[in-house]
């Protein structure tokens, strides 16, 4: 069966996407006494936040002007399929609590890595949620938020390098 | 390939290195998938790596004696550093061969699951190369491409879905 949802569930998604995220590098930030991965983890943080907080006004606008943005989507789209696989937790389960577990030690490079999967993921939700909404509801704002995950896969991947030479 | 010389001619021949990985994981899949449907689904998405593949020829050849030969279009740096290296440590590892993948009695779920990772990280390298190949030499094309490697990605975790309620 499959689960329907609303343009504005999926804000809600992303919303829980960044949010995640950002608890995410704060958690894995404590992990860490060396102040330069500290502030690293820790800038990423916020950049996830100022993501959320992006998500919450663009939301917050298409339920002020649209009012279908909570009407569930009917159309038997691939894009509406695409979304659904993530919907349903078929391709990463968004609803888990993120970052190392109490009493749970990761290297530097367990959490790079698992923060590189995290951002790619993020980005394969974006770009199916970009073909969904309307380019007046925002999906500029989205193209811009897809471009800094992008880059946050870039530094990650750059920090992952170094830490694999050390 | 060298690191020091790497501009978006390059950039199309690790895009095909990905598709040609593809295709031989896809062909591989299908000799050991359970059925004739979850068979035809690998040897269809095998076919369309192929044709991808064809494309990123394309592209190549166009690009070819273009200007993006000598300099690549990136306002911010930041794709053409990542894609170098995505190339150099992940995707373009000269040691990696897709049937690596297949250890002995390895579970169909377990092949659905590296086939989706490989989908998402080639969606990732190509939305870098979108950014990097200006319109007249068609970013438009690696959309599509990008569109489709979505649509790979439901039909693998919904092959996935099905086999499992089998």
């Amino acid at each position: 069966m499959s689960i329907m949802f609303s343009p504005s569930d999926l804000f809600d998604i992303a919303i829980q996407i960044e949010r995640n995220g950002a608890a995410f590098y704060r958690k894995a930030a404590q992990q860490f006494a060396e102040p330069a991965v500290r502030e690293e983890l820790l800038d990423l943080a916020l950049m996830e936040e100022e993501h959320e907080a992006t998500f919450e006004l663009l939301k917050e606008r298409l339920l002020g002007v649209a009012p279908g943005a909570s009407d569930l989507f009917e159309s038997d789209t691939e894009a509406v399929a695409y979304l659904e696989s993530f919907t349903q937790g078929r391709i990463f389960d968004m609803s888990k609590d993120t970052g190392p577990a109490a009493g749970q030690t990761l290297t530097l490079i367990d959490v790079l890595r698992q923060a590189i999967e995290k951002e790619r993921d993020s980005v394969m939700f974006y770009l199916g949620m970009k073909n969904l909404i309307p380019a007046s509801e925002g999906a500029d704002k989205i193209d811009s938020i897809i471009k800094q995950e992008m880059s946050h896969i870039g530094i990650l991947q750059r920090r992952l390098i170094e830490a694999s030479q050390l | 390939m060298s690191s020091l010389i790497f501009n978006a001619v390059d950039v199309c021949e690790v895009a095909k290195k990905i598709e040609r990985n593809g295709q031989t994981f896809y062909a591989k899949a299908a000799e050991v998938m359970p059925d004739a449907e979850s068979k035809k689904v690998m040897l269809d998405l095998e076919a369309m790596e192929r044709a991808h593949e064809k494309i990123y020829e394309e592209l190549q050849a166009a690009l070819s004696g273009s200007e993006t030969e000598e300099t690549l279009y990136d306002p911010h740096d930041e794709a053409y550093k990542f894609l170098r290296r995505m190339a150099d440590q992940y995707v373009f590892d000269p040691q990696e061969r897709p049937e690596r993948v297949f250890e002995p009695g390895m579970p169909v779920e377990a092949i659905l699951d590296v086939a989706i990772e490989r989908e998402k990280d080639s969606i990732i390298f190509y939305e870098g190369i979108k950014a990097m190949v200006p319109e007249k030499y068609g970013r438009s094309r690696i959309s599509d491409i990008i569109e489709e490697e979505m649509s790979h990605v439901i039909l693998l975790s919904s092959q996935k879905q099905r086999l499992q309620k089998t």
